[in-house]
């Protein structure tokens, strides 16, 4: 007799599981069409980014592929915008969804949608050796540094601006670019002091060339980061919430992480 | 007309330009003394403002040489014979000695009248402004234009643009006014007041050289008068003999043609 | 359609800090280039006269070479290729008690540069639109190669010169959103600073457009005072209408499609 029960209860619990996994909902309007659009500005590793035959590449890259693949196996369309570009062009309509390293912030949940998948946090890039000396915010104070146009560690530099000038100490010259690549390549040729940019990017470019850069400010403003979606879009916005809690439900998320070494940066 | 002397105010030696592989002067050689008037007619293509260019170095030479005032013009001899063009600062000084009225004026458009004048003299020879004035209207005066120093080029007449250019000329002093057909751009009404102008400027004795079409000026007031023809000089002499008893076939030729 | 009002009239009539910024330092990089490019255009285009190939072919390497590849590509070659490669780098000098940053100092170079191998070939056309007869009564008079040209040839050169180089300008006001990729703050700039922190785009592109609209309008009208000061001896007949003279047939020659 417990014969029988074990199995029933294997079973139910079986079926149970797939439903679990098996529930997001294609929205409507994709039902018919068989490639999802992506904005982004592939200016991120290494969550988004270009390969050497100019191929998409990263951890939001590959996150974005497994949602269009588990929304019923769609192809993906890239749209590369320069970052500060992303989310008119999603009002626009000129995508889908946001797929990049983008910050969950208060002024942007007011004109998008945001999914989280991750936490990011903001680093300070110097030369090797650091010979500023550069070990926190206040020591970029009179220095130049070098930010994305629309990036959220541009926001919290000019605060720190705010409080250096309200100290009597002069403020820190902000140098601002379109990409992130062309912020990093002034660093690069010593056009600026430092290059404030995500933990990650920051990680990537001091493993990639440890003789030449390091760390300067460490991690800080520890922020949730996700993807975006228009508003008038919540099924799209409830199917992707979805494929994240699957993902983390099947360990595959884990998985992810891993393989692009952010482990910390895991969602509680 | 008015008196000459002896002295040489323009010697040309054996004159030789070629353009390319064309040959215009083909060994031309005139004396002009202080004083005279020569005037040069011949027909078109016969070299006669080629030459009249050479003299002030606004062509160059392959051959010859070319004295003005006693003092070689605008080419030093290599020791091989051949020329080599003097400094464009030593030609510059020489052709202060030598004014030049064109056949289209050539007046400076941007200039008034009185401004094209004295623009030579201060600017070249540093003349003080009131007196590059003073000698300018003078000189206007002597044109018979008095009454438009403040004029325009745009605003004269051909005749008087032609009579401020002789003025312009004037205003450097020189020793020799070359003049290159003054009035073949002119309609015939005003061709008489420059022809007039240039009557009273060789009574006054000014050394002239004309290149001309219009005999009636080189009958009146010419010393001599010389035919040029492909490049050669064929006949000179005083006008009478030139009009009346020409010798060389190909002057006769032309002159039937002419007059 | 999606405009809010609020925020165009906002940003139009009453121009933040950095937006001003911004709208002086595109005057101060266009007059400041264009000087440059008139100054070494006037250089070449004189050079380029000389019957010397060591004077005359530099000159026409540099006019091929500024004319030939696109202006973008020369700006980030200055600043950042010459940097990268270890050739050169602009650094921040002190001038009269002012920081000027090496990216504008390259700004101002690289459109220099640019505009003058323009500005040669419009003055080399301004030049010789000069009637030869002009160099034959300055020379028969006396007057060497410099009081020349300085007297005679280019005044009445400038003449013809002033209606391009008008337009070059007008151009020049325009090319100087292209020092954005190095990251001086002009006029466009700050126009996306603003837009990254409030996605406003059509609002603020808007205001942008509006106000170049209204600088090379302003200078439009000071262009046509010139030509008219300059025709001053084409008296009696009145001057053609500035339009005419912009769009006649001599100055066609001289303008490209630009």
């Amino acid at each position: 007799m417990h014969k029988h029960r074990a199995l029933l209860v294997a079973v139910s619990l079986g079926l149970c599981t797939q439903w679990a996994v098996a529930a997001p909902q294609v929205p409507e309007r994709l039902r018919n069409v068989d490639k999802l659009t992506y904005c982004s500005g592939m200016d991120s590793p290494p969550l988004v980014s270009f390969d050497e035959s100019q191929k998409p590449r990263g951890l939001t890259v590959d996150l974005g592929l497994e949602i269009a693949k588990r929304l019923g196996d769609k192809q993906v369309q890239w749209k590369v915008i320069p970052f500060s570009g992303l989310v008119p062009a999603l009002l626009a309509q000129q995508c889908d969804m946001i797929v990049d390293q983008l910050f969950d912030k208060p002024e942007r949940r007011q004109v998008i949608d945001i999914v989280n998948y991750m936490y990011s946090s903001q680093a300070v890039v110097v030369p090797k050796g650091n010979p500023k000396g550069i070990k926190t915010l206040d020591d970029l104070s009179a220095h130049k540094v070098a930010v994305l146009n629309g990036s959220t560690i541009k926001t919290l530099l000019d605060t720190q601006n705010d409080s250096l000038t309200k100290a009597g100490k002069p403020p820190m010259k902000l140098v601002v670019y379109n990409t992130d690549t062309d912020a990093f390549q002034a660093l690069r040729i010593s056009q600026v002091d430092a290059y404030g940019t995500t933990v990650e990017t920051a990680g990537y470019y001091a493993a990639m060339a440890p003789d030449l850069f390091q760390e300067g400010v460490p991690a800080f403003s520890r922020i949730l980061t996700g993807l975006g979606m228009r508003k008038d879009d919540p099924q799209l916005t409830a199917a992707v919430q979805q494929v994240i809690s699957d993902m983390r439900t099947d360990g595959s998320y884990v998985q992810l992480l891993n393989k692009w070494h952010v482990s910390s940066d895991t969602l509680d | 007309m008015a008196h000459q002397s002896e002295e040489l105010i323009i010697e040309a030696l054996d004159i030789h330009k070629s353009f390319g592989a064309l040959q215009i002067l083909k060994g031309i050689s005139l004396q002009v003394r202080r004083g005279e008037v020569v005037v040069l007619i011949g027909a078109s293509g016969s070299g006669k403002t080629t030459f009249i260019r050479c003299i002030n170095l606004l062509e160059d030479i392959q051959a010859g040489r070319i004295r003005v005032n006693g003092r070689a013009m605008g080419y030093r001899e290599r020791s091989d014979g051949s020329l080599v063009r003097d400094s464009e600062r030593n030609i510059a000084r020489q052709r202060r000695d030598i004014g030049m009225v064109f056949q289209r004026f050539n007046l400076f458009p941007h200039m008034t009248a009185l401004e094209n004048i004295i623009e030579a003299p201060i600017q070249v020879l540093g003349t003080p402004r009131a007196e590059a004035l003073e000698q300018a209207r003078g000189l206007l005066a002597r044109v018979g234009l008095a009454d438009k120093a403040s004029h325009y080029p745009s605003m004269l007449s051909g005749g008087q643009q032609q009579r401020v250019a002789i003025a312009r000329a004037l205003a450097m002093k020189p020793q020799a006014m070359l003049f290159d057909e003054p009035t073949s751009a002119l309609d015939p009404e005003t061709v008489g007041e420059v022809l007039q102008v240039m009557k009273e400027l060789a009574e006054e004795g000014m050394t002239m050289v004309v290149v001309t079409h219009e005999m009636g000026f080189a009958r009146e007031v010419a010393d001599r008068v010389v035919v040029l023809d492909q490049g050669e000089l064929i006949e000179q002499g005083p006008p009478e003999q030139i009009f009346s008893h020409p010798s060389h076939p190909r002057t006769r030729a032309f002159l039937s043609r002419v007059l | 359609m999606n405009f809010n009002w609020d925020v165009f009239w906002q940003y139009l009539l009453q121009p933040s800090g950095v937006y001003l910024t911004g709208l002086w330092l595109t005057c101060l990089i266009s007059v400041l280039a264009m000087a440059l490019g008139c100054v070494l255009g006037l250089a070449a285009a004189l050079l380029r006269l000389s019957g010397n190939p060591l004077l005359h072919l530099p000159v026409r390497f540099y006019v091929w070479l500024m004319r030939g590849t696109p202006l973008l590509v020369q700006i980030v070659f200055l600043y950042t290729a010459l940097a990268a490669g270890g050739i050169f780098r602009f650094e921040d000098i002190e001038l009269f008690g002012l920081i000027v940053p090496g990216n504008i100092q390259a700004a101002i170079i690289a459109l220099g540069l640019n505009e003058g191998a323009y500005m040669a070939e419009i003055i080399r056309a301004g030049i010789g639109a000069v009637d030869k007869g002009q160099y034959e009564a300055g020379r028969s008079l006396g007057m060497g190669f410099a009081k020349l040209m300085r007297r005679i040839v280019l005044p009445q050169a400038f003449r013809v010169i002033v209606p391009p180089l008008g337009n070059e300008f007008n151009v020049m006001l325009k090319n100087t959103t292209l020092v954005s990729v190095i990251g001086v703050q002009e006029l466009l700039l700050s126009t996306q600073m603003i837009t990254s922190a409030t996605f406003r785009v059509f609002e603020l592109y808007l205001v942008v457009a509006l106000y170049f609209l209204t600088l090379t309008t302003l200078w439009g009208f000071f262009q046509r005072w010139l030509e008219v000061r300059f025709s001053q001896s084409d008296r009696p007949s009145a001057p053609p209408p500035a339009a005419s003279r912009m769009f006649g047939r001599s100055t066609l020659k001289l303008l490209r499609g630009r």
